[in-house]
């Protein structure tokens, strides 16, 4: 048997790559028995698809008139009457008041979920008074300047200022009629030693 | 019951936030503490004596801050940076780093010099700083020299000034 039967199925549900519908195509004007083949799966294939579906609808009717001829008999009471109280006991409770079964895992995870995600926004909430340490921002303390400055304690913000490598730059400009030239080296030196214009 | 196990959760989290605040203004007032101002003047003088040309700025800083100006003239540009390091007490080590460029108006050649010098002060001590150099065994200063005198004094803020007058003030009462 070639394996080409196998895939006569898969090739009438329309599931097959093209090259391999090629192949079965092209096998098929050459063999006689895939021919055959192909053309009682598609028979089978076509009287199904010619049957009208499952009627479920209808089976559900039918079992529910079953459950209910049964209770009828076995508690004494009439048909209708049970099927009225059946169905009034389905759509008596709403989908709000039914009850839900969810594993305690799942409810504790969703609740600490609720928590801090109710934290959160509580504390988003209250402004400035309370501020995450990792993440503090000093707002409008100097005429709309905002900075902020990821530390938990002065000694780490000092620390973080110092790391910065920033400097303050002062821009001065000396009049231009001066022309200037090296003298020396330059130097550092206290003011009380005498030197320059503390002489 | 899960009401209750929320509402406590509810809780816990607000009171350890409110544990871990941040007082800023707190933060803020140690950190004017330990601030302090850098107080430059920038003098073109003759000879080394005679101020020709002078101007004074103030800068808050704090510890290992630099405060950097930046002198530009006609054929001079000069970059001084100067970071105090505060030790112990009123001891501060104070180092300056220079960098000069300088154009000849003969040749118009750019000259580059770089100085990188520390000096141990106390606070509200004057130290110069001469990025063009002086020969200080000749006492050469130059006809025409740049010379920027620095002082280091601790921050007074507002606040603080505001106190020591009332204080003071209180005395005099008394």
């Amino acid at each position: 048997m070639s394996p080409e039967k196998d895939y006569i199925s898969a090739y009438l549900d329309g599931e097959m790559p093209a090259e391999w519908k090629n192949r079965i195509e092209r096998l098929t004007t050459e063999s006689e028995e895939l021919r055959d083949t192909l053309d009682r799966h598609r028979a089978v294939h076509e009287a199904l698809q010619s049957q009208p579906g499952p009627d479920f609808a209808g089976v559900t009717e039918r079992s529910w008139s079953i459950v209910c001829r049964r209770i009828a008999e076995s508690s004494g009471h009439t048909i209708p009457e049970v099927e009225r109280a059946l169905n009034r006991r389905r759509r008596a409770v709403p989908v709000w008041r039914r009850r839900v079964s969810v594993p305690l895992p799942v409810a504790t995870a969703a609740a600490l979920a609720v928590v801090f995600l109710a934290a959160f926004v509580l504390i988003r909430l209250s402004g400035i008074n309370r501020i995450d340490p990792s993440e503090a921002t000093v707002a409008q303390t100097m005429d709309g300047l905002k900075v902020t400055v990821s530390a938990k304690d002065v000694e780490q913000l000092l620390e973080i200022l110092n790391g910065q490598n920033k400097v303050q730059n002062v821009k001065i400009e000396i009049p231009v009629k001066h022309q200037f030239q090296m003298i020396g080296q330059p130097v550092l030196l206290r003011a009380s030693d005498g030197f320059g214009s503390f002489r | 019951m899960i009401r209750k196990v929320s509402a406590a959760f509810l809780l816990f989290a607000a009171v350890g936030t409110s544990a871990y605040a941040f007082d800023v203004e707190h933060a803020l007032s140690l950190l004017m503490d330990k601030a302090l101002s850098v107080h430059i003047t920038a003098r073109v003088t003759e000879d080394g004596k005679q101020t020709i040309w002078n101007m004074n700025l103030s800068e808050v800083t704090i510890s290992g801050r630099a405060v950097s100006i930046k002198l530009n003239g006609s054929n001079i540009v000069v970059v001084a940076q100067f970071t105090p390091y505060q030790e112990t007490g009123s001891h501060v080590l104070l180092v300056a780093q220079g960098q000069t460029w300088i154009t000849s108006p003969v040749n118009k050649e750019v000259k580059y010099a770089t100085s990188f010098k520390s000096l141990p002060i106390n606070l509200g001590e004057s130290v110069l700083f001469y990025p063009l150099g002086v020969n200080l065994q000749t006492e050469k200063y130059g006809n025409i020299n740049i010379e920027l005198e620095i002082q280091v004094v601790p921050y007074i803020s507002d606040k603080s000034r505001e106190k020591g007058e009332a204080s003071s003030a209180n005395q005099n009462q008394k």
